[in-house]
């Protein structure tokens, strides 16, 4: 019995291995079956063809984003680019099969066509241009600046100068603060970026206006106020990977139609109580 | 039953066995004795080859080995040696995740491939003879050195070598416990057990040696009875240890 | 801490721990054994005589122990793919983190086989048994009994190294602390709670590895 023992716990644990390989699923998004993931292959199909075909869009998203990518008290996958992107896959005739990732991988999941697009406020910037290809804007935001509510030092984006900003390291924003003076916080997003302002630990951090009003939907008393904002907004769009310009057109198609027949407008106002396509 | 002839053994530069020559007849038992770093206890374990000579011969049995420089030793020739020669230790070293009976049935079972009733048997049977039957479940932590050595010849025993190899096996326990584990000894010699023993005992080797070897410094400077070698030793360095020995023990 | 805060601890306790419970955990228990079996024999290999495995293992060895475990992930996931090796998450992580473990593991393996005396190998020998013989009966058993305390602290560092493999798109119970933290703006909270429940499986871990040490001290005076 002794021997035999260790012999059936490891049989017992294979077994495991294998079911959950098959079974398990982390819950939003289904990773492809196994191996069998590659993306259809015919090059003479096209990508959007080969979407068409398979019924399934595969889009990149963080998921941890409010109010733009992430998970409800129910744990359903909801936010503005997630519904926006579920409402273009419907108009194109397929459903949107969404793959969670955190944002260091989602540029890495592209690539390897883990997925065909992302949804994630990827901001519209030229040296993505040079790399990938954007679809048409489907939101536009101001970054605010944000400081904690004691600070009376700051009260334009100017004042940055010398003063820590903390700024997600491939952000645009961060771009924005470099370029006011201030010394730069790395951080991973935006909650990281609040609680350095609570602590003290950044005097500020400049972030999308939607983002800051949500904070302050969840948190009202959190003791964080904005005060300016950039002359210049940013406009984010879906993100592909270049060559698949019969998918970027059909996006964007897409885009228009939902813009015009009203489903773009009911999903801004959900989110925002206004129209953020401009 | 054992014929060494020219054996030579080096560790890196220092040469240790300087050409030993050694004829054990079956049923004796010849006691290897000398100063430390005089080679004996490399001497013995070339007995079972647990050091490979580098030059040389030994015939042990019906098994035989010619030692050069470079030539390879076939390791099957090697198990084939060492399952016709028990060995026992200064350490010990019985098998601590074992009973007592476990170690002595173990290689009966896994080396000589017999059934585990006719292994366990044996084994009762050995422990029996060296007065520890009622020991047999014990864990070796929980036996005093006396009787752990006691087991230890008992295992080396259980295989039914035709040679018995003693590394000193006494020399790392409390003197009170010494006396045990020579009688087994005793014993084993009057039954008529080919045995080679290196040991600092005198009296011990006096009593049950049929030939003794005196080395130093890698030969073999005195042999003979244990009479002419103990008490009538000829060469001077001989004459030194000997002196120092019993000046010890007629402490 | 307010009212609302406590609401959140309320709503976020429970699908944590299930997370924990469904996801955490089996992936640990999975990867420490493959592990442990990479570990063992990897670490035979190195003991050995044979010169290419031997130099294999090494290589390997000295691979994973040097580059970060997270990077590791990366390549395995995203970097695959482009030599036409595509797996899942789940298949991902399990490689992953059963390599890392492998790896350190069976510095640990080696280290325990070492540490038993010659006089084991020799006593052994003497009886006539094959170096595989006395490695399967005589050393590796004790072998094992040294080795509980290193492993039992490598299976407990995984059960938190698994908080990695959200970056890898496998969703965990660190991952949906995350989730939580993006929809409720309360980091500090929701990994306060995350790291209570990875305290509570190490703890239940602890516990086991102390009974296992207890079982197999019979064999020894120490």
């Amino acid at each position: 019995m002794r021997r035999t023992y260790p012999l059936v716990c490891l049989l017992a644990l294979i077994a495991l291995l294998l079911g959950a390989s098959c079974g398990i699923k982390p819950d939003s998004a289904s990773p492809a079956p196994a191996d069998s993931a590659a993306p259809s292959s015919p090059s003479t199909q096209g990508v959007l063809g080969a979407i068409k075909a398979s019924g399934k869009l595969k889009i990149g998203t963080e998921g941890t984003y409010a109010p733009f990518t992430y998970h409800d008290k129910d744990g359903r996958l909801v936010g503005f680019d997630v519904e926006i992107a579920r409402a273009l896959c419907e108009r194109l005739g397929v459903e949107a099969e969404f793959i969670e990732t955190p944002w260091d991988g989602i540029f890495a999941g592209l690539d390897s066509k883990r997925f065909d697009a992302v949804f994630n406020e990827v901001a519209i910037r030229d040296d993505r241009k040079e790399k990938y290809d954007f679809s048409d804007p489907y939101i536009v935001s101001k970054a605010v600046l944000l400081v904690h509510e004691d600070n009376k030092e700051i009260k334009k984006l100017t004042d940055l100068k010398g003063k820590k900003s903390a700024q997600s390291l491939t952000s645009n924003l961060k771009d924005i603060a470099q370029a006011n003076g201030a010394e730069i916080v790395g951080t991973e997003g935006f909650n990281q970026a609040v609680d350095l302002l609570l602590s003290k630990r950044a005097d500020a951090t400049i972030n999308d206006n939607l983002s800051f009003l949500d904070l302050k939907k969840q948190r009202p008393d959190v003791k964080i106020k904005a005060v300016d904002e950039t002359d210049e907004a940013s406009s984010s769009a879906a993100l592909f990977r270049k060559g698949n310009d019969d998918l970027v057109q059909a996006v964007n198609e897409a885009l228009a139609a939902i813009k015009s027949d009203g489903t773009y407008m009911a999903i801004s106002e959900k989110y925002f109580g206004a129209d953020v396509s401009k | 039953m054992i014929e060494i002839r020219g054996l030579h053994k080096s560790f890196g530069s220092h040469e240790v066995l300087k050409g030993i020559d050694v004829s054990l007849p079956k049923g004796k038992v010849l006691v290897i004795i000398g100063p430390s770093g005089s080679g004996k206890s490399t001497l013995l374990r070339c007995f079972n080859l647990l050091e490979v000579p580098d030059r040389g011969s030994i015939k042990l049995g019906d098994h035989a080995f010619e030692f050069r420089e470079g030539a390879r030793i076939s390791g099957k020739d090697i198990i084939a040696l060492r399952k016709a020669t028990g060995m026992v230790f200064q350490s010990l070293n019985l098998f601590p995740h074992m009973t007592a009976l476990e170690n002595v049935i173990e290689a009966q079972v896994t080396v000589q491939k017999r059934s585990k009733s006719e292994a366990r048997a044996r084994a009762k049977a050995q422990l029996e003879k060296v007065g520890l039957a009622d020991k047999a479940d014990s864990y070796p932590h929980k036996l005093s050195g006396g009787q752990q050595q006691r087991v230890a010849i008992a295992r080396a025993m259980a295989v039914d070598p035709q040679v018995l190899l003693f590394d000193e096996p006494t020399s790392a326990l409390d003197p009170e416990l010494v006396g045990e584990v020579l009688k087994v000894m005793k014993q084993l010699a009057a039954e008529g057990m080919t045995m080679a023993i290196v040991t600092h005992e005198m009296k011990f080797a006096a009593d049950v040696a049929d030939h003794v070897l005196l080395m130093d410094d890698g030969r073999i400077i005195e042999q003979g009875s244990p009479q002419e070698v103990l008490h009538h030793p000829k060469t001077p360095r001989a004459v030194q240890f000997l002196n120092r020995l019993h000046g010890k023990s007629e402490e | 801490m307010d009212d609302r805060q406590i609401q959140i601890i309320k709503d976020t306790f429970w699908p944590l721990l299930e997370a924990g419970v469904i996801f955490t955990l089996p992936l640990t228990l999975i990867t420490f054994a493959l592990g442990l079996i990479i570990a063992v024999i990897t670490a035979l290999v190195r003991l050995s005589d044979w010169m290419v495995p031997k130099f294999i293992a090494s290589f390997y060895v000295w691979v994973i122990r040097g580059t970060p475990l997270l990077v590791q992930l990366f390549i395995i996931f995203y970097g695959l793919p482009s030599a036409g090796i595509i797996l899942s998450p789940y298949v991902s992580a399990v490689i992953g983190l059963s390599l890392s473990v492998g790896a350190y593991g069976s510095e640990i393996a080696r280290a325990a086989v070492l540490s038993i005396q010659r006089g084991q190998w020799e006593a052994a020998y003497s009886l006539g048994m094959s170096r595989t013989q006395a490695l399967r009966r005589i050393i590796l058993p004790q072998a094992a009994r040294v080795s509980v305390p290193p492993f039992g602290n490598s299976f407990i560092a995984l059960v938190k190294d698994t908080s990695l493999v959200s970056v890898i798109t496998f969703s965990e119970m660190f991952r949906k602390s995350q989730e939580y933290v993006a929809l409720y703006y309360e980091p500090l909270i929701l990994y306060s709670e995350a790291a209570v429940i990875y305290l509570a499986f190490s703890s239940v871990l602890s516990v086991l590895q102390h009974r296992l040490e207890k079982r197999l001290e019979r064999f020894s005076a120490v």
